[in-house]
């Protein structure tokens, strides 16, 4: 009896050491800021799903090397308050890396994650968080909103027909988020030859926009670029449709997605989006496991971001952790590490980060809403030319 | 600048203007009767949206009959809400009550958003025909003119229920003086819930009417803020000025933005525009274009 007592205490010591060692096996901190009730909550609340879901599918997977991944998303409402004393609390915790969210934000904690050496990836697209002597720790894994810009007026140069110059219009929202790509997108306008009319400021809450098409429509514009978000959007093609204009509207990658028919009301036919990444749905090789994992539930292309900004995070912390640096130094090195980085075709293309340049690509998939449906235009690679960086 | 260019600019500036007029109202009923400004006057108005929304497209009642029914449930919500919230604070001091009413927004928000999250949802079937009509030559799209004739008849049933009904008239003497108006025989708690019925039922009509035309979603509440200053406008106790207050915004808003821009090709005037003529005209007016004068003597 003494014996069997004896081996049931040593099986049960046994069991003990190896669950508490299980249960104490260290998990990766990361912090998650998203937007899910707040002003840009519409768009937000996807691309949070799409990070989150990653990260479940990786720690379903056999998470970084064995080790899961901690990540608890905190919905800080867009407010830029919330984040910053979020983000206190996620240094405390020691986190090695943080995914963000909104411009107001990202731009906000710029500097500090910079001191605090705490890689920031995010969805806000501005160029200048892009140059690494400014932003040392800032990413994002789409085309900046200038690039986009760049190559949205290229594809429509590209497709001009007449002798004269287009006549270019530029309607945004007067925020950071709006004014960043303009004066990049303005030079190459004009470098390309187009014809730079001027401005509009639509507010993101704005319910009509009349004065301001009246405007683009005296003016004769053939194109407009549109800085804004959905909502807004819609509002503008609208107004644009009512009064009669022959302007071609073209969007930047917020300004349109999937739920831009039913705001419009096919007033969107024919507007141009300038996406970062591929569809749902579409043929590529990444495409399988994303609508395993969504249970082949049709999401929206901000989705698809969110989920490839976790894909491409995750790899930097699985080359950080095989190096022994599962820390915010050794996560940035690791993402400047990344040369060609295969998303599987969600993303517009390969991503690439140096010490130097943090684009990831020069890429944006031109897609068009044709009867209600986004559709693929064209692919366009712009050159990563030294003097765009940050602009 | 064309006949046609600036008569463009004044009908969008009406119609719109006539939409922040709806709202205006709802603050200014209830300041009208209680003192108290509602800062959950935009959640009123995300509410009712989501009400009708609930109505219409969930379970597929016809408009008529959803928007019967979101006029039922603001009624039985600003009960609700004043009998369990707003009237234990009677008597408080008026910034406590404002701060229950800031409490209150917060809630309200919370609640919508759990219940129908924060994707942008729109009316299905359309509540209004999508097709422009011409006014004097000048496309405009159907759904403002039903928002301008909608509003204008809650403009003008709601001064006829001030200037002749008997509540109308009970509720204007309990903003007077509560102590004289409850002498004569006034319960002015009753007062009090009806002020807070016909604002709730107000905004959420206007909340169906911006919905129609921008889409719901949980930052609707914004149009609460933006209309405020029309509220101020007009003066914060009058029907009168939350008219005028509207619809001079709505006509300043086009109007400033569109000359600037033909003349002095100035963007982004329109936000700003409303802001400058307020401070000066309250720097002139100070209760606003029809607010009453307080006047104390000393």
């Amino acid at each position: 009896m003494k014996q069997t007592m004896r081996v049931v205490a040593m099986v049960a010591a046994m069991a003990l050491f190896v669950t508490g060692a299980a249960f104490s096996a260290p998990a990766i901190k990361v912090g998650h800021l998203a937007d899910l009730t707040g002003a840009t909550g519409e768009v937000g609340k996807p691309y949070a799903q799409g990070v989150q879901d990653y990260k479940d599918w990786v720690n379903k997977n056999g998470g970084i090397n064995g080790k899961q991944i901690d990540m608890p998303m905190f919905d800080y409402a867009y407010d830029k308050n919330k984040a910053v004393n979020q983000y206190k609390k996620y240094k405390e915790d020691g986190v090695v890396a943080i995914q963000g969210w909104g411009s107001g934000d990202t731009e906000a904690l710029s500097a500090t994650t910079g001191s605090d050496k705490i890689p920031y990836v995010s969805a806000s697209y501005s160029a200048h968080l892009t140059d690494p002597k400014k932003a040392p720790y800032n990413f994002f894994c789409a085309a900046d909103y200038s690039s986009a810009l760049r190559a949205g007026l290229k594809y429509l140069k590209d497709n001009w027909k007449e002798k004269r110059a287009p006549k270019v219009v530029f309607i945004y929202p007067n925020v950071p988020y709006g004014i960043a790509p303009i004066k990049g997108g303005k030079e190459y306008a004009k470098e390309i030859g187009f014809e730079v009319l001027g401005d509009e400021n639509v507010d993101l809450k704005a319910i009509e926009a009349n004065s301001q098409l009246l405007s683009v429509k005296n003016k004769a514009a053939d194109f407009a670029w549109v800085g804004g978000t959905t909502n807004s959007t819609a509002v503008i093609l609208k107004d644009a449709k009512k009064l009669g204009l022959k302007t071609k509207f073209f969007c930047n990658i917020w300004g349109a997605d999937e739920s831009t028919p039913k705001l419009a009301g096919g007033a969107e036919e024919g507007t141009l989006v300038m996406a970062g990444s591929t569809l749902y749905g579409s043929k590529v090789p990444g495409m399988k496991q994303l609508m395993k994992i969504t249970n082949n539930k049709p999401q929206v292309t901000h989705y698809i971001r969110g989920y490839v900004s976790m894909m491409v995070l995750t790899e930097a912390l699985k080359i950080a952790d095989k190096k022994g640096q599962l820390n915010g130094p050794g996560v940035k090195a690791a993402l400047e590490s990344l040369k060609n980085f295969d998303t599987g075709g969600l993303a517009a293309n390969k991503i690439t980060f140096t010490a130097t340049d943090h684009r990831p690509f020069m890429t944006t998939n031109i897609m068009a809403f044709e009867k209600g449906k986004l559709v693929l235009k064209k692919t366009i690679d712009l050159p990563r030319k030294a003097e765009w960086l940050g602009l | 600048m064309t006949t046609q260019y600036l008569l463009q600019l004044v009908i969008s500036g009406l119609v719109v203007g006539s939409i922040y007029a709806a709202v205006a109202l709802g603050f200014t009923i209830i300041y009208k009767a209680t003192r108290v400004v509602n800062f959950a006057q935009g959640e009123f108005l995300m509410v009712g949206a989501y009400a009708c929304y609930a109505f219409l497209v969930q379970m597929r009642v016809p408009f008529w009959a959803a928007l019967l029914m979101t006029i039922l449930f603001a009624v039985v919500m600003a009960m609700t809400l004043e009998r369990l919230v707003l009237r234990p604070m009677i008597g408080e001091p008026i910034i406590s009550i404002i701060m229950v009413t800031i409490g209150l927004s917060l809630v309200m928000r919370s609640i919508v958003t759990a219940v129908w999250g924060n994707d942008i949802l729109v009316y299905e079937p359309k509540l209004f025909p999508q097709e422009t009509v011409s006014i004097g030559g000048v496309p405009v799209s159907q759904e403002f003119i039903w928002c301008f004739v909608l509003s204008m008849v809650l403009l003008a049933v709601f001064s006829a229920f001030f200037k002749f009904s008997k509540a109308g008239v009970a509720m204007r003497a309990t903003a007077f003086n509560q102590q004289a108006a409850q002498s004569m025989g006034i319960s002015v708690k009753s007062i009090f819930a009806l002020s807070w019925i016909i604002s709730a039922v107000v905004s959420g009509i206007g909340g169906v009417l911006i919905g129609n035309i921008n889409g719901i979603n949980s930052s609707l509440y914004h149009f609460g803020l933006k209309v405020f200053p029309a509220t101020i406008l007009g003066g914060l106790d009058s029907i009168l000025g939350a008219a005028l207050g509207g619809l001079i915004i709505g006509l300043l808003e086009n109007l400033s933005d569109g000359l600037c821009k033909a003349y002095l090709d100035l963007s982004g005037v329109k936000e700003v525009a409303p802001y400058v003529i307020l401070v000066v005209i309250l720097m002139i007016k100070p209760y606003g274009l029809f607010g009453t004068k307080e006047i104390e003597r000393v």
